[in-house]
């Protein structure tokens, strides 16, 4: 009840404000007022075009849609129109009323509008002082994928993908801001957050990407922004422009992944001489009766069977030859991997009336992946209307709609492997000469596995190719997304918008496990048992298992929002905005499984999941797992933000944002906290000074600096002690698990970030660009503590607190030159990004007790080095007695392996550097003759470091995981002075001799590269010059995308941009077609 | 004011969020914050902290197996390797997962025992009683199992001032708590376990959770260790009235993988130690006079027993699997008792109280009553069968060190391997434990001395 009086008089007091504002600006009896819209000469709309009266006595500026709107004194007669990179124009002044169209030459003729859009307001770049980069249509266009983000590689300065781990890349933008909380920039479509799968938007629709950089840009987006934002714009239609229809066709061809690229395999040859060296040595004799039946390879078999007089010398000798000729990966190659084809097909239809504007859009991709039996197909429907019913009134409604199918059948060659830790023995065939599969040893050893039957188990071999073709795993997603706006004029200076946007993702995984796949069948073997009348039960039903997994995400937000936008005479400019916003994502998620599935007649087995099974044949107990699970999540937000700017005399500019946030993360103490953070800037335009010297041959000098804060959210952590509850298998009771410890503390993580930004042209902008200078603080950052194992909170056997209590900083440079030169029908533009981004820990309090944790991939941070550092052992050669490997400790020699883990202390370790580029950037090149363009990007990374993959001898008698560098080990005295690869020891030597050759400074290498990114070429035709042409405008393109490695530091033909991953991306080629009606 | 209405229209969802409880829901519907008695008897469910994964280290350094030298060469963790040889070093930069899951189970312990106290029992006393004396019987549990591995034994005839345990009685995590002497880490244990025994109730369908007899038989176990033979003779006692019942092992089916059945009738209160890799029947192989003392017809030497390369095996777990069971169960307290009886002088009662256990354990008819003609040979026959009965049980570690504390019942312990013979004295500083280096370095505690 309180609370809807709480509203009652909310509401009252907004209409009293709406009454305040809306009144309507009353002008004076002997002004008229005139009112037209601004075009470029190619009939798009201008916004932020000043116009004025001659006397200078009234001013106006165009809004988003190009229009103005100007009371002028009745004497007036001329208006004049100035625009940057236009040339001024003065009209006169109508004696009627009808609607001015004013038309604009550009100064140079490629020059495109500058026109960023922060998802709050667009802004021409030349009145912002914050660091954005604006990515146009033309330069989107320029390469060919099925995703938008992957486009903005290499054209965008500070934007660093990191492709080292399998999956899709890392963004970061201007390095990190973080430690344990996400590190992806915040993605905004149309406005607001996009919280579906981003891979459901189709890259044909997007008009234009801002990225935000710094505080002064990105604090607008709050405690989300700490990362950096990057603002998408789909394509409208404009007003008054007639229908263009435009068809896009591609196809892309990906060269088969090389298999042979990865080092970290032995041939077979060597594989089987170490075999044999640990068959002497008794290695393999405790698994032969070991009662896990563990999987021997087959030449331990061989020998095992010789052994024993099973068969004879020779026979296990020609058996051994022949496995010595064999290489697994020619048959991974051949059976798993394929060219990839991405087929990428759309239209779009688009234009305006006086009153309505559209566009409509259709796309459709194909994708079969370079892994055979994977790949995508996506639809996607896009209508986006925008009307005026009355001159005041903007309503904009979209509708996109995507779905996509997606197969994940294979995973691949690191799949493949003979289970238990275990990869795969190099002389394995996955099929005949015929082409029939072939099993391979899997998890249990031949002799075990070849007993099921007779036991009346199903076959328990493991195909490969089988598994290949019987695999069934989808996922489907549908996305809806719905968007409103409605925009209404007060006056010429004042307007109100409200948007409302509706999200909805539907994602169905599916996952059809049928009898003929290994994992079904084995588990089927492992749960069955014989009965006190010693009859075989199958707890686990014969038949397929059927895993379903549905996930929901919809999500609400709306925003009201008043902008305001004035000039006074020619002197002062005054842009402010204000505005509210709430957001509500949920997630609903929903999983199960069903055992003895039939696909013909959807018949399912009913299941006892509480009754214990003894596994056969591990002999431990369990319950068939129960797979069916629900989420429910919620983020719930809310903001209230402000921005302001005012011009002075076109020179000198002041900025300001502020936004509040709240959320329901945090528990209700954190939460009612709130988090105000703000930003400001100042700018001044030297070049429109009447001092400034320069004016002929660098008309544009302009200096800006900005200052401020933004946040970064981590959903993981509450302010209380929480738990889960779960069910037990041994018991089935229900029981909690403590997740977190109370943490009364808890805050947002900020970010506060200082900016310098120098923007400069030369006449005809020959040369343009910008530098920009900025240093970060990433304070109250989310970072672990050490926990003393006593204290007994541990999750997930580790003992660690996490709070804010880490902090980080940062600084780099991003310069970005643009060449643009024209003579006669030759045209040359360029562009060079330069982008040079460090930091450093300043606080973390963790210390690991493993020193091994400093040499895992992503090492522990620690203070005073970068956040993603890269650690070694110092090398002391190897014993030139035994080829041991040795490093200094505490400046000795030593190779007494027992004990060196753990007098290793952090302190002894080396930092080489970053483990990421520090320095990096593109040269894009692009050329015009007439009606063809050609253009190449080469890009560059410095100034980091990786470690090489080396042998591992207990890897390799493990796990069968070898190197090639076997055949360079040390074998005699004197081989020291040619190798550094530690000889092969004795079975049952500890890992910690592999560990310090593995983390060897001699292992490290520079990253430093430089890649043949892509070429890009293509042939337009146009109408105006091809009169025969049936269309207005064909234009027919290649691209040409991973070409290649032109320099390395590295002299071991490694790509470092793929450090951890089996092989680089391969070259892919498109050709396509784009045609406009 | 017409104008304005569809303006007005658009602000209204911002009213509703001006509301405080739309910030107020939970961000995961699955969370929840552990505080009713549901949650907390939730806490003291967890299978994994409070039934399994207990300490193993002392089993593994323990004399009733060995391994041939190549199945000790190929294990990977250092730890375990040292261990099983008593060498100086064990750790070597690893953490020691006995001592983290037990303070594990304490903090458990000790945050169900602090909401309970902001809980009001009026309403649920039975179950308020019971939950509370679950609490206090885990942490008695732990600490118990703690020390065996990291203090030094309890001597009765001696002060007991060398360093217990750090005794943690909050789940505060800014708590500093250093080690106290071991005499009030036994007196904390103690004092625990009888109020726990006040609390528990007589049943529960769930052997996973304590019962009033799982008190008094930990009692029983820890004033044995403690050497209070007649406190330890009493609480035995007192379990054996409770309503558990001897297998008569004829009704096992020998031959099967693991003959004995989980939460079978002898078994007070289920927990089982950590899977250290020495000891899987695959890799240990029993001690061959220790084998060999079974009788022929002692169906233990069927049931619990396989012939693996080299020797015999163990698959006679009260797991009924792989995995080796250190819980209560009424077998021990017979032995306790009969040990006690010994040694108080009742010769004849404590030979039939160890000849009720055995009958059960022999084939229909062949068993043949022990007769003891002294109290010393009667309490080195109850002794050889406490062995043989309570082999795999987390048990023979901790009657190792107290036996050592007198000559005629101390052994030494020898391994061999590959040809190096290492060796175990009786009054040795290696039957402690080095507390692992994390520990060390995160706590600053005095470390325990090794030899």
């Amino acid at each position: 009840m309180q609370n809807k009086l709480r509203y009652f008089s909310y509401y009252r007091y907004l209409i009293f404000l709406c009454l305040i504002i809306g009144t309507p600006h009353h002008s004076f009896a002997q002004q008229k007022e005139v009112k037209g819209t601004v075009y470029q000469t190619n009939g798009k709309v201008l916004p932020g075009v000043f116009i004025t009266t001659a006397s200078l006595k009234a001013s106006a500026i165009t809004d988003s849609l190009g229009h103005f709107h100007i009371s002028i004194p009745v004497a007036e007669s001329s208006l004049q129109i100035s625009h940057i990179g236009y040339f001024r124009q003065v009209v006169s002044v109508p004696d009627n009323k009808s609607q001015l169209k004013i038309y604009l030459d550009q100064e140079v003729v490629s020059l495109d509008e500058i026109v960023i859009s922060t998802g709050y307001q667009t802004l021409s770049k030349d009145k912002t002082l914050g660091s954005y980069t604006l990515i146009d249509n033309k330069l989107i266009n320029r390469t060919v994928s099925t995703d938008i983000i992957s486009r903005l590689e290499n054209i965008a300065p500070s934007l660093l993908f990191d492709r080292r781990f399998n999956g899709s890349p890392s963004v970061s933008i201007r390095g990190q801001s973080t430690i344990q909380s996400g590190e992806s920039p915040l993605i905004i479509v149309d406005n607001f957050p996009y919280e579906g799968d981003i891979n459901s938007i189709n890259p044909n629709d997007i008009q234009s990407i801002t990225v935000l950089k710094d505080a002064a840009a990105a604090s607008i987006w709050g405690v989300r922004a700490g990362n950096g934002v990057i603002v998408i714009t789909t394509k409208q239609g404009r007003l008054e422009t007639p229908m263009t229809i435009q068809l896009n066709s591609s196809l892309t061809i990906g060269r088969k992944s090389d298999l042979f690229y990865n080092q970290q395999f032995m041939n077979a040859s060597d594989f089987i001489d170490v075999e044999q060296s640990l068959f002497e040595q008794g290695y393999y004799a405790w698994m032969e009766n070991y009662s896990t039946h563990p999987a021997m390879s087959p030449v331990v078999q061989l020998l095992i069977a010789q052994r024993d007089g099973k068969i004879s010398n020779g026979e296990a000798q020609s058996q051994i030859a022949r496995y010595r000729e064999q290489d697994v990966r020619r048959d991974f190659s051949k059976y798993l991997y394929q060219n990839s084809i991405n087929r990428q097909n759309s239209f779009s239809l688009k234009g305006g009336g006086s009153t309505v504007s559209y566009y409509l859009s259709g796309g459709y991709d194909q994708n079969d992946d370079n892994l055979i039996r994977n790949g995508l197909d996506r639809v996607t429907v896009n209508s986006m209307l925008t009307c005026h019913p009355v001159k005041s009134v903007e309503i904009t409604t979209g509708i996109l709609y995507s779905q996509s199918r997606q197969a994940q059948n294979n995973g691949g060659s690191g799949i493949v492997t003979s289970g238990g830790g275990k990869g795969i023995y190099p002389y394995a065939r996955l099929a005949d000469e015929n082409g029939n599969p072939l099993p391979i040893v899997r998890d249990y050893n031949t002799g075990f596995i070849s007993q099921a039957s007779a036991a009346g188990l199903l076959n328990w071999s493991y195909v490969p190719l089988q598994e290949l073709q019987n695999k069934n795993y989808t996922v489907n997603t549908d996305n809806i997304r719905i968007n409103t706006s409605a925009r209404y004029r007060f006056t010429s200076w004042l307007d109100m918008e409200g948007r409302y946007q509706y999200e909805t993702q539907n994602r169905h995984t599916r996952e059809l496990q049928s009898m003929q796949l290994y994992s079904t069948r084995n588990m089927i073997n492992q749960y069955a048992f014989t009965d006190d009348k010693d009859i075989l039960q199958f707890p686990v039903p014969k038949g397929d298992i059927l895993d379903n997994s549905y996930s929901e995400l919809i999500s609400h937000a709306a925003r009201a929002q008043l902008n305001f936008k004035k000039s006074w005479k020619n002197i002062h400019q005054l842009n402010a905005l204000a505005g509210a916003e709430i957001r509500q994502v949920r997630t609903t998620g929903l999983s199960d499984r069903v055992y003895g599935y039939s696909d013909e007649l959807l018949t399912t087995t009913r299941m006892d999941f509480t009754t214990s099974y003894l596994i056969n044949p591990d002999g431990y107990k369990a319950t068939v797992p129960d797979r069916s699970s629900l989420s429910y999540l919620t983020d719930r937000n809310r903001s209230f933000y402000g921005n302001l700017s005012y011009i002075y005399r076109e020179r000198y500019m002041l900025t300001g944002s502020a936004r509040k946030d709240e959320s329901n993360l945090f528990g209700v103490d954190a939460n009612h906290k709130g988090v105000p953070l703000w930003s400001t800037g100042l700018g001044w335009q030297i070049s429109s000074e009447e001092f400034y010297p320069f004016k002929k041959w660098l008309p544009l000098l302009k200096l800006r600096t900005t200052y401020g804060y933004s946040g970064n959210v981590n959903k993981s952590l509450t302010a209380y002690a929480t738990g889960y509850y779960y069910n037990n298998t041994e018991t089935n009771l229900p029981f909690v698990r403590i997740m977190t410890p109370p943490n009364p503390n808890l805050r947002w993580e900020k970010v506060r970030m200082v900016n310098f930004g120098l923007d400069f042209e030369s006449k005809n902008r020959v040369l343009s660009g910008s530098i920009e200078y900025y240093q970060k603080k990433g304070l109250d950052l989310i970072g672990k503590a050490s926990l003393d194992p006593t204290i007994g909170f541990s999750l997930g056997g580790r003992n660690e607190f996490i709070g804010n209590n880490s902090a980080l900083k940062g600084q780099g440079l991003d310069v970005q030159l643009n060449i643009a030169k024209t003579f006669r029908k030759f045209n040359w533009s360029a562009q060079l990004l330069y982008s040079n981004s460090t930091n450093k820990i300043t606080q973390y309090d963790y210390k690991s007790s493993s020193i091994s944790s400093y040499f895992s991939s992503v090492a522990i941070p620690v203070p005073g080095n970068p956040r993603y550092s890269l650690y070694s052992l110092k090398w002391a050669g190897l014993d030139p007695a035994t080829g041991d490997p040795q490093i200094y400790l505490n400046g000795e020699i030593t190779k007494n392996y027992g004990s060196i883990l753990s007098k290793l202390k952090p302190e002894d370790l080396t930092c080489n550097g970053s483990a990421l580029p520090i320095l990096f950037g593109s040269l894009r090149n692009s050329f015009r003759i007439s009606d063809f363009t050609m253009g190449f990007n080469i890009s560059y990374k410095f100034g980091y470091f990786f470690r090489r993959p080396s042998l591992s001898y207990s890897a390799l008698f493990n796990t069968w995981i070898g190197h090639g560098e076997y055949s360079d080990r040390w074998r005699n005295p004197g081989d020291e002075q040619f190798t550094q690869v530690p000889s092969m020891p004795a079975a049952g030597t500890t890992s910690s001799r592999d560990f310090v050759y593995t983390f060897a400074d001699i292992l490290v290498e520079k990253g430093d590269h430089v890649r043949f990114q892509d070429i890009n070429v293509s042939y337009d035709l146009q109408k105006s010059k091809y009169r025969w042409l049936p269309f207005n405008k064909v234009s027919v393109y290649g691209y040409f995308n991973n070409l290649g490695i032109i320099w390395r530091a590295n002299r071991h033909g490694l790509d470092p941009d793929y450090v951890f991953q089996p092989y680089p991306a391969s070259p892919t080629y498109s050709f396509g077609i784009n045609i406009t009606l | 004011m017409k104008r304005f209405q569809p303006l007005i229209m658009l602000l209204i969802p911002f009213m509703v969020a001006c509301s405080e409880s739309f910030l107020e829901i939970k961000p995961d519907k699955k969370l929840v914050v552990p505080s009713t008695l549901n949650d907390l008897q939730g806490l003291l469910d967890f299978f994994d902290v409070h039934n399994a994964n207990m300490p193993g280290m002392g089993e593994l350094s323990s004399d009733d197996y060995y391994l041939l030298y190549d199945r000790w060469n190929t294990m990977s963790s250092p730890y375990m390797k040292n261990g099983y040889i008593w060498a100086t070093e064990i750790w070597e930069g690893s953490t020691s997962i006995d001592w983290n899951n037990r303070y594990q189970q304490i903090f458990y312990a000790n945050y169900v025992l602090e909401g309970l106290e902001k809980t009001d029992r009026t309403d649920n006393q039975l179950n308020y009683d019971r939950m509370k004396g679950t609490a206090l019987f885990y942490r008695a549990y732990a600490f118990y199992q703690v020390a065996q591995e990291f203090c030094a034994p309890y001597d009765k005839s001696k002060s007991n001032n060398g360093y217990g345990l750090p005794l943690r009685l909050t789940s505060d995590l800014n708590a500093k708590v250093g080690r106290s002497a071991i005499k009030e880490t036994y007196e904390q244990i103690v004092a625990d376990l009888l109020e726990a025994f006040k609390l528990l109730p007589e049943n529960d369908p769930y052997k996973t959770r304590p019962v009033k007899a799982a008190a008094s038989a930990m009692l029983s176990r820890v004033y044995l260790t403690m050497q209070e033979y007649d406190q330890a003779l009493s609480y035995a006692e007192m379990t054996l009235a409770a309503n558990y019942n001897l297998i008569n092992f004829t009704t096992l089916k020998t031959s099967a993988a693991y003959p004995m059945e989980r939460f079978n009738s002898e078994v007070i209160f289920h927990s089982q130690m950590t899977q250290y890799t020495p000891l899987t029947s695959s890799r240990l192989l029993m001690d061959t006079t220790l084998y060999r003392s079974y009788a022929s017809d002692d169906i233990r030497k069927a049931a619990w027993f396989k012939p693996a390369t080299g020797g015999y095996t163990f698959k006679g777990s009260y797991c009924g699997a792989l995995q080796i069971f250190n819980g209560l169960a009424i077998d021990e307290c017979y032995l306790t008792k009969a040990e006690c009886l010994a040694r108080n002088g009742s010769v004849t009662e404590a030979i039939s109280t160890l000849n009720k256990l055995l009958m059960t354990r022999y084939n229909t008819g062949t068993y043949k009553a022990t007769t003891a003609s002294s109290q010393q040979e009667a309490l080195a026959i109850i002794l050889k069968e406490r062995r043989k009965e309570l082999l795999f049980r987390g048990i023979r570690w901790t009657d190792l060190r107290r036996l050592n504390l007198e000559a005629s019942t101390a052994t030494t312990l020898y391994r061999n391997l590959n040809g190096t013979r290492y060796k175990l004295d009786p009054s040795s500083l290696n039957y402690t434990l080095p507390i692992a280096d994390d520990v060390i370095q995160l706590s600053n505690m005095p470390q325990n001395v090794r030899e």
